[in-house]
């Protein structure tokens, strides 16, 4: 028996009634949910990238900032090396300077010693002469040989003691 | 239906329980059916949204994985208008896959809404009505220059089409739950137990893809006349 009746209607009505419940218990808050899921996972991705982002330019820095530390500790120690040397060279040069002073003073005291030691010498040696020449006279030399006498004495004297 | 001798097969299939109102004629057996059907579906939407959360556990993970499912192959067809329709496809679909299951309950009287001419009809018919109102929203009176392409003549088959698009809609669903109820009871009476638990499975599969046919065809209609507009 196919007969068309007045059931189509209803069930055109109960099929509206039954779209308007679920739609609204169902279909919308099920996709509500789903979509609150979507955008969660979609948010947790896209932090997750910021997060490792964050962390790679972190790391970035780190890395020159170590590397920055090693060039700048590199630079004290040169700097430090350098210092050194410099200080070691000017303490060598005024040492040597020193020397040299010193060495010059030495030289300057010893002529002036000997310059002493010459001067004394040349009276005693006049003193001698003199003495000499008292000798001489007393023997009765005529003044020719006097003078060759004392001169004589005194080149024997001046090469035998000062060494000139 | 029946016999004349006393081994004819009784089948309650087709025969409906008839009521007058109003002057007007009432098969109260489907109009039963529909609503255990429609107290059904909207018990599983209760227990599919009662403890609804982020992470989804039980019948919300079913529920999701349908909609899901369902929006996937209808969504790109409708674009702007996927919003408007989709409550009412989902609907169809849901209302459609239990309707055509509850025949095949072995329980004496009760039967599916769908193999009933009316209930098909009227789903049809309201699929009918919502592709004419959508067409005429997105393409104004544009949508009626379109029976008229790609020549005047062309009117009389593309009228045609708009009314053989219900009849195929409801007499395949209307004609394969029927048939398959017929079926079911022929085989219990025939060789109970094994064959109507072998048919039971294959009419599950039955239900299933016409529930999606019936579904994906409104669609597809829907589609067809928004893209009409928008060439």
């Amino acid at each position: 028996m196919i007969t068309i009746n007045g059931t189509m209607w209803v069930q055109i009505l109960n099929f509206l009634i039954l779209v308007a419940v679920l739609a609204k218990f169902c279909y919308k808050p099920i996709l509500n949910v789903m979509k609150a899921r979507q955008e969660r996972i979609a948010n947790d991705l896209e932090n997750a990238a910021k997060a490792k982002e964050a962390a790679e330019a972190s790391r970035k820095e780190y890395e020159a900032q170590l590397a920055n530390a090693r060039r700048e500790a590199q630079t004290i120690i040169d700097k430090a090396v350098k210092q050194a040397d410099a200080n070691t060279q000017a303490q060598l040069s005024e040492l040597r300077t020193q020397l040299a002073r010193e060495k010059e003073q030495a030289r300057l005291d010893i002529l002036q010693e000997r310059e002493k030691a010459m001067r004394e010498l040349r009276q005693d040696m006049v003193s001698l002469s003199i003495a000499m020449a008292g000798k001489v006279v007393a023997r009765d030399m005529n003044t020719e040989e006097n003078t060759k006498l004392v001169n004589q004495a005194i080149e024997q004297l001046d090469t035998k003691i000062v060494g000139l | 239906m029946g016999g004349s001798t006393s081994s004819a097969i009784e089948i309650d299939a087709g025969h409906h329980w008839v009521v007058g109102f109003l002057g007007m004629q009432f098969n109260m057996d489907t109009l039963i059916m529909t609503w255990i059907t429609m107290a059904i579906v909207i018990f599983l939407a209760w227990l599919t949204t009662r403890k609804r959360s982020l992470v989804p556990h039980g019948w919300q993970n079913i529920m999701e994985m349908m909609l899901d499912w369902l929006q996937g192959q209808m969504k790109p067809t409708l674009g702007r208008y996927w919003p408007v329709v989709s409550g009412l496809l989902f609907t169809y679909f849901i209302f459609l896959l239990v309707a055509n299951m509850l025949g095949l309950l072995p329980i004496h009287h009760i039967m599916s809404p769908t193999s009933d001419l009316n209930t098909t009809a009227g789903l049809a018919i309201f699929s009918t009505i919502l592709v004419w109102a959508i067409g005429i929203h997105a393409n104004g009176m544009g949508f009626f220059k379109e029976f008229f392409k790609p020549y005047a003549p062309f009117v009389i088959v593309n009228l045609l089409e708009q009314v053989t698009r219900p009849l195929t809609l409801a007499f395949r669903l209307f004609g394969n739950i029927l048939a398959g109820e017929i079926m079911l009871a022929v085989l219990n009476h025939l060789a109970p137990v094994l064959a109507p638990s072998v048919w039971i499975a294959f009419s599950i599969l039955i239900g299933l893809i016409q529930a999606f046919v019936f579904t994906i065809l409104v669609t597809s209609y829907l589609g067809l006349t928004i893209d009409s507009g928008e060439e």
